[in-house]
């Protein structure tokens, strides 16, 4: 990177002075390829990254090929009803035995020689089998499964590392969220159809920091708040009053907090008229019976975006989005993002939770491209790394209390990327 | 068709068959409403865009994986009913949109229009278009087509009552977005 000047290569990636309040990120995390590199080995070689959701591949036969952290994987449900993870290489030269985005079928056949795998990763046959003298009993010409595969609740992931902690470890503190998402439904929770899949121009860790950022909210996303006005709705906080940015361990972190939105899961709007109150309050009182007000209003009101390090994001706002961004190079992301809501949901209430997710969410929301732009101009301006060098994450450092537009909630994502970054294996 | 038009159109010629010749001509007023829509867009005039419309409207633009997607049931990148569209107009208007603030370079063609009389006054459109985009160093290009379904009325001689706009691109990269209209 003929940017980077060779004196600037020996800064530290993070520093944090307590005593001064100052927490600084040294741009060049976002722009050295070499970086990128490290953090492939270091992060997304060693962490648990989201593979999928289990209503993807609802049936025996059920699969589907995604690109992830860099690698090609077949997430498929075998016959027999177990799910299971593949490289997506034919272990004789290596071309991807499954050229389809998804879909149900018996077996993965090559094209290139045409052999055959069970959706349990076997080999069942090839041409001229006979010529092979080498039996298959130790595997070797099977598929190639990941190291680990784990789901929680419904989400599963993957470790490329033969020595990763567990995954109910890993989540630590996120699974409080990730339990207040799932226990939306009685009956379980899905994948609605149509993933948005988009890519530009900026580090993935700009996404990580945009995710959880409450600073940004007024300036950047000013054409979402003209919209709730013109709807008749009123700005800041019409629920809860909580504000409390979190540091969940690992690196994961959330804000929680209310808003002026309205949340199908329970939190009615105007525009939802009667009727939407009534549907809201059924919901409402459900939850309560199964779990007690306390944390009934907790799952009807309260919104939060949390950070599943290194790369995934959940927010559970006016709908709840799934997201997670992978590197294509230092200074270029592939974002895939989809909707997650109750199975049990009813049509109407879907409707509303489709409209709501539009009126924010995604690559043609009313918020997301301001997103995507302001990382793009970050991005533009690393240009100046030479003579600029540092990023300020130091928002309320030194306060004794933090609030969700503080920056807390990076800092703790920073300082678990820098550990990693930092260490020896 | 009056003869205004028609001394405008040759191709609507005289010795056609009738049948074909009000084909043509449906055909021909279906594209110039069209290309009329293109110019207002390519050239920002997206409050006079808006004046196309009909008061229950529907634009749409699906998620790539899932072009047939019904945004009742699916996510789409875009459903906008009047109140969103009136809004997205509104955020290119007052710059708050910072994806097309400053605005890019929009061009796009229209082509392959086909259309059709489903019944009284509702005409059923559907064309191919490839927009140009340019901003700063970068030029993206947006190919897709578009169905929609149009009222007979008003100045230009068509209101839309619904644009579905398909992009033949398996994701949105390098685009990031679509913050302009498609």
């Amino acid at each position: 990177m003929s940017k980077i000047e060779s004196k600037q290569v020996n800064q530290p990636y993070v520093i944090e002075n307590k005593g001064k309040s100052l927490f600084q990120v040294n741009r060049r995390v976002f722009v050295d390829d070499q970086i990128l590199e490290r953090e492939t080995r270091k992060i997304f070689d060693t962490c648990w990254i989201y593979l999928g959701h289990e209503s993807e591949i609802p049936n025996p036969g059920d699969f589907l090929t995604r690109q992830v952290a860099g690698k090609e994987l077949i997430f498929v449900r075998s016959r027999e009803g177990d799910v299971h993870a593949f490289f997506n290489t034919c272990p004789h030269r290596g071309a991807m035995v499954c050229r389809e985005k998804q879909g149900n079928d018996k077996l993965f056949v090559c094209m290139y020689h045409a052999w055959s795998f069970d959706l349990a990763g076997k080999l069942v046959n090839r041409p001229e089998a006979k010529r092979y003298h080498a039996d298959n009993s130790d595997g070797v010409h099977n598929l190639v499964p990941v190291a680990n595969l784990d789901n929680y609740r419904g989400l599963y992931f993957v470790n490329y590392d033969v020595n990763a902690i567990d995954l109910p470890t890993y989540l630590g503190g996120a699974r409080e969220y990730i339990d207040l998402t799932i226990d939306q439904s009685e009956v379980g929770m899905e994948i609605v159809g149509g993933t948005q899949e988009y890519g530009f121009d900026a580090n993935w860790k700009l996404l990580v920091e945009n995710s959880i950022d409450g600073y940004h909210g007024m300036p950047t996303h000013t054409t979402y708040f003209d919209y709730i006005l013109a709807a008749g709705g009123q700005l800041g906080d019409t629920g809860t009053k909580i504000n409390k940015p979190r540091d969940l361990g690992n690196g994961h972190a959330a804000i929680e907090y209310g808003s002026p939105w309205g949340r199908p899961i329970a939190k009615p709007v105007a525009a939802w008229g009667e009727q939407g109150e009534k549907d809201c309050a059924e919901i409402r009182a459900k939850l309560t019976e199964r779990f007690g007000k306390e944390r009934a209003d907790r799952i009807a009101y309260n919104n939060f975006n949390l950070l599943i390090f290194p790369n995934l994001v959940i927010n559970n706002v006016m709908a709840i989005t799934i997201r997670t961004f992978y590197p294509q190079a230092a200074n270029k992301q592939h974002v895939k993002a989809w909707a997650l809501a109750p199975m049990d949901e009813s049509k109407v209430m879907r409707e509303r939770r489709l409209y709501n997710y539009l009126e924010f969410l995604g690559p043609g929301g009313f918020a997301t491209p301001d997103d995507c732009e302001a990382l793009k101009m970050c991005q533009q301006g690393y240009m100046n790394l030479k003579n600029v060098e540092w990023n300020d994450i130091s928002k309320g450092m030194g306060e004794n209390k933090q609030g969700n537009t503080d920056e807390k909630q990076m800092r703790v994502f920073w300082r678990e990327w820098d550990r990693r970054m930092q260490s020896a294996k | 068709m009056n003869k205004a038009s028609n001394s405008k159109r040759p191709l609507a010629d005289n010795a056609l068959p009738q049948s074909l010749g009000s084909d043509i001509n449906l055909r021909l007023a279906v594209e110039n409403f069209l290309y009329h829509e293109a110019e207002l867009l390519d050239t920002w005039c997206v409050e006079e865009w808006l004046a196309l419309w009909t008061e229950e409207l529907s634009y749409l633009v699906p998620s790539t994986d899932k072009p047939d997607g019904d945004p009742r049931k699916d996510l789409l990148m875009i459903q906008d009913d009047r109140f969103l569209l009136h809004q997205r107009v509104r955020s290119i208007v007052n710059g708050t949109n910072w994806a097309e603030n400053p605005r890019s370079t929009i061009r796009r063609s229209i082509t392959n229009v086909q259309a059709k009389v489903v019944k009284e006054n509702a005409v059923e459109a559907k064309a191919n278009f490839v927009v140009y985009r340019s901003q700063a160093a970068s030029l993206n290009i947006f190919p897709g087509h578009a169905e929609y379904l149009l009222e007979t009325g008003g100045p230009e001689g068509f209101y839309i009552r619904m644009k579905r706009a398909v992009l033949d691109l398996e994701e949105l990269r390098p685009h990031g977005r679509v913050a302009f209209i498609l």
